[in-house]
C-alpha cells in the first residue's frame, strides 16, 4: 500500500469541485428523469404529484415484453464476445510477443470505438442484403437457390450487428485484468502438476474474473441501449429497448419513457446480483 | 483442449472479419457505378465529385468538430483535475470514482432520454450547443479518465519532493516536471474525448435541439432509401480513414508510455 502523498498542490480540492459538478450536470438529471416515471407531466411542464399510471401503461402496452427480449438478445452478444474473446484476450496478455501481429491486433481493437455507428449499420446492410455479395457468393456456390431472405431484417441481422461493435470492449478489460496475474503463478501451477484446463479453470479464470465482469457489463449495455442496429438491421419484427424509448419520448409520453428506465435498471440490477455472489465465492478459499 | 483454443481463436477472427469487412465493402462500394444494387460494378469517382458539390454534409461536419473540440477541452481539463486529485484522496476516491465511471454502466439511448428529461425539466437548460457538449462529455469523460488514471497512478510523487527540496516552485514543479510527465494521459484524454463525442449518436438524438451533428446527419440519411445514400458511402469512408490515422497515432501515443 502506497501512503498518500503529503503535497497536494490543490488538486484534491480540484477533484472536489469536479466531483460536485459532476453530482448537479450528471447525477441529478439522471436521478429526476428516474423520478419523472411516478410523477405527472403535461407536455414540457412538470407537475407535482405521485402516480403509478406510467407503470400500468408499461404493462398494457407490453413493453416488458421489450425489455426481456432486448435482454435476451443482449445476453446472447455477450456471451458469445465472452467465448470467443476470452481466448483472444488471454493470447494477447500470454502468448503474444510484441510484433507486426500483435500491433495489428491492437489496431483491429482499438478502431471499432471510433467508427460512425451508422456507417456500420448500413454497410452491414448492404452486405447481408439479397442482391448483396454474402448472397451472391451463396448462389454462385450454389448453396442455395434462391436469396437467403433471413439474413437481413430478422433477429439473426441484429445479433451479427451488435457482436462486431461490442467484441472490443469485451477484450479490453479482460486482457487488462490477465495482465494482472503474476506471471511467476503461470509457471508455480506448471511445477506443481497442474493441467493446462486445471490451470485456467483453477487460477485464470477466478482471478480474471474482475475482468470477466467488467466486460461483459461493458458489451451487455451498449448491446441493450443500441438504438442503430435494430433501426438499420432489425427491419422492425422485434421491437428493441432503444425502438420503445424513441416511440415514447416521440410522442412526449416522457413519463412511460422514464418508466421503461427504471424497469432497464432494475434488471440491470438483478443481473449484477449473481456476479458479485459468484466472485465472493470464488474470492474463498478454495477447498476442491 | 489445443483443438478447441484453435477453434475459439478463429472464431474471434471471424468477428474481427465482421466489423471490418462491411467497412471495406462499403469503401469498395463508394467508387462502384452502382452501388445501391449490392454490388459495386464499375470503378467511378463520380460519388466523390458529387460529395464535394454537395453542401448538406459540411454544417452537420462544423458543427461535430466544434462540439467535439470543445469536448475534447473539457476531458483534458477534467480528467486532469481528477486524474491528479483521485490518487492523492483517501475514503472519498472509491465512491468519487465509481460515480465518475457510472455513466459506462447505462445503455446510451436511455442516458440520452434521463438527461434530456434531466436539463429539461430540472435544470431548464435548453436543447442545442452546450447540451450536445454536456451530454457528449459525460460520456467521454470516463474513457478519458481511465486513460489518465493510467499515467497518474504510476506517477513518481518522489519527484515533486525533489524538486521542491531543490528550489523549485509549485508552478515550476506542475509545468516543468508533472505536466511533461502526464502529457500522454492528456493527450489520450483529450482524444477520446474529441473521437467518441464524433462519433456519438444515441445521447445527441434526445439533446440535439435544432442542431444537426454528422451522426445525426449519417443516420438521417442512412435510415431513407434515398439518392443520397452513395454520398454517405463517400462521406463515411472517408471518415473511416480518417478515425483509424488517430486510432494509429493514439496506439502509438499510448503504448510509448506504457512501455
Amino acid at each position: 500500500m502506497v501512503r498518500a502523498p503529503g503535497r497536494s498542490d490543490g488538486a484534491v480540492a480540484q477533484t472536489g469541485l469536479l466531483a460536485a459538478g459532476w453530482g448537479v450536470a450528471v447525477l441529478l438529471p439522471l436521478l429526476s428523469g428516474l423520478l419523472l416515471a411516478i410523477m405527472q407531466h403535461r407536455g414540457l411542464h412538470l407537475r407535482w404529484g405521485f402516480s403509478l399510471a406510467a407503470y400500468r401503461d408499461l404493462v398494457a402496452t407490453g413493453r416488458i415484453g421489450v425489455v426481456l427480449d432486448t435482454a435476451w438478445m443482449a445476453a446472447l452478444v455477450s456471451v458469445l464476445c465472452l467465448v470467443f474473446g476470452f481466448p483472444l484476450a488471454l493470447w494477447l496478455a500470454r502468448d503474444a510477443r510484441s510484433g507486426f501481429a500483435m500491433q495489428l491486433v491492437w489496431l483491429c481493437l482499438t478502431v471499432p470505438f471510433f467508427l460512425d455507428p451508422s456507417a456500420r449499420g448500413l454497410a452491414l446492410r448492404l452486405m447481408l442484403s439479397a442482391g448483396g455479395p454474402v448472397n451472391s457468393v451463396l448462389l454462385h456456390l450454389h448453396l442455395v437457390h434462391q436469396p437467403v431472405r433471413w439474413l437481413l431484417f430478422s433477429d439473426f441481422a441484429v445479433m451479427i450487428g451488435l457482436l462486431g461493435p461490442n467484441f472490443p470492449n469485451m477484450i479490453w478489460p479482460i486482457y487488462l485484468s490477465l495482465t494482472l496475474i503474476d506471471p511467476a503463478l503461470f509457471d508455480a501451477s506448471r511445477d506443481l502438476g497442474a493441467s493446462p484446463s486445471q490451470t485456467l479453470r483453477l487460477m485464470i479464470l477466478p482471478l480474471a474474473l474482475p475482468g470477466i465482469l467488467a466486460g461483459v457489463i461493458m458489451t451487455f449495455i451498449p448491446a441493450l441501449g443500441d438504438n442503430v442496429v435494430p433501426d438499420l438491421l432489425g427491419g422492425g419484427r422485434t421491437e428493441y429497448i432503444a425502438d420503445s424509448v424513441m416511440a415514447l419520448s416521440t410522442s412526449m409520453n416522457y413519463a412511460g419513457a422514464s418508466a421503461l428506465a427504471t424497469v432497464v435498471f432494475a434488471l440491470l440490477g438483478l443481473l449484477l446480483l449473481p456476479f458479485f455472489t459468484l466472485r465472493r465465492m470464488l474470492a474463498r478459499p478454495a477447498t476442491a | 483442449m489445443a483443438t478447441l483454443r484453435f477453434v475459439l481463436l478463429s472464431g474471434s477472427a471471424g468477428i474481427l472479419l465482421l466489423i471490418y469487412v462491411p467497412v471495406l465493402w462499403l469503401a469498395l462500394l463508394s467508387v462502384g457505378a452502382e452501388p445501391l444494387s449490392g454490388l459495386p460494378g464499375g470503378f467511378t469517382t463520380v460519388w466523390y465529385l458529387a460529395l464535394a458539390s454537395n453542401r448538406n454534409w459540411v454544417q452537420p461536419a462544423i458543427s461535430s468538430i466544434e462540439i467535439a473540440l470543445c469536448v475534447a477541452l473539457l476531458c483534458m481539463l477534467a480528467a486532469l483535475a481528477a486524474g491528479r486529485g483521485l490518487p492523492r484522496m483517501r475514503r472519498a476516491r472509491v465512491p468519487i470514482t465509481l460515480a465518475f465511471l457510472l455513466p459506462l454502466g447505462i445503455p446510451g439511448t436511455v442516458t440520452g432520454l434521463m438527461l434530456f428529461a434531466g436539463y429539461r425539466f430540472v435544470l431548464g437548460i435548453h436543447m442545442g450547443f452546450w447540451s450536445l457538449v454536456l451530454s457528449h462529455f459525460v460520456w467521454a469523460f470516463p474513457f478519458a479518465l481511465i486513460s489518465m488514471l493510467v499515467v497518474t497512478s504510476r506517477f513518481d510523487h518522489g519527484l515533486l519532493d525533489a524538486a521542491a527540496d531543490l528550489g523549485a516552485s509549485p508552478r515550476q514543479r506542475f509545468w516543468q516536471i508533472e505536466c511533461p510527465l502526464l502529457m500522454p494521459g492528456l493527450v489520450g484524454a483529450g482524444l477520446f474525448g474529441f473521437l467518441l463525442s464524433f462519433t456519438e449518436l444515441p445521447r445527441s438524438i434526445f439533446v440535439s435541439g435544432a442542431i444537426q451533428t454528422l451522426p445525426l446527419f449519417n443516420w438521417a440519411e442512412a435510415s431513407t432509401q434515398s439518392s443520397q445514400v452513395p454520398l454517405i458511402f463517400c462521406l463515411n469512408t472517408l471518415l473511416t480513414v480518417l478515425s483509424t490515422a488517430a486510432s494509429v497515432a493514439m496506439i502509438g501515443l499510448l503504448g510509448r508510455t506504457t512501455r
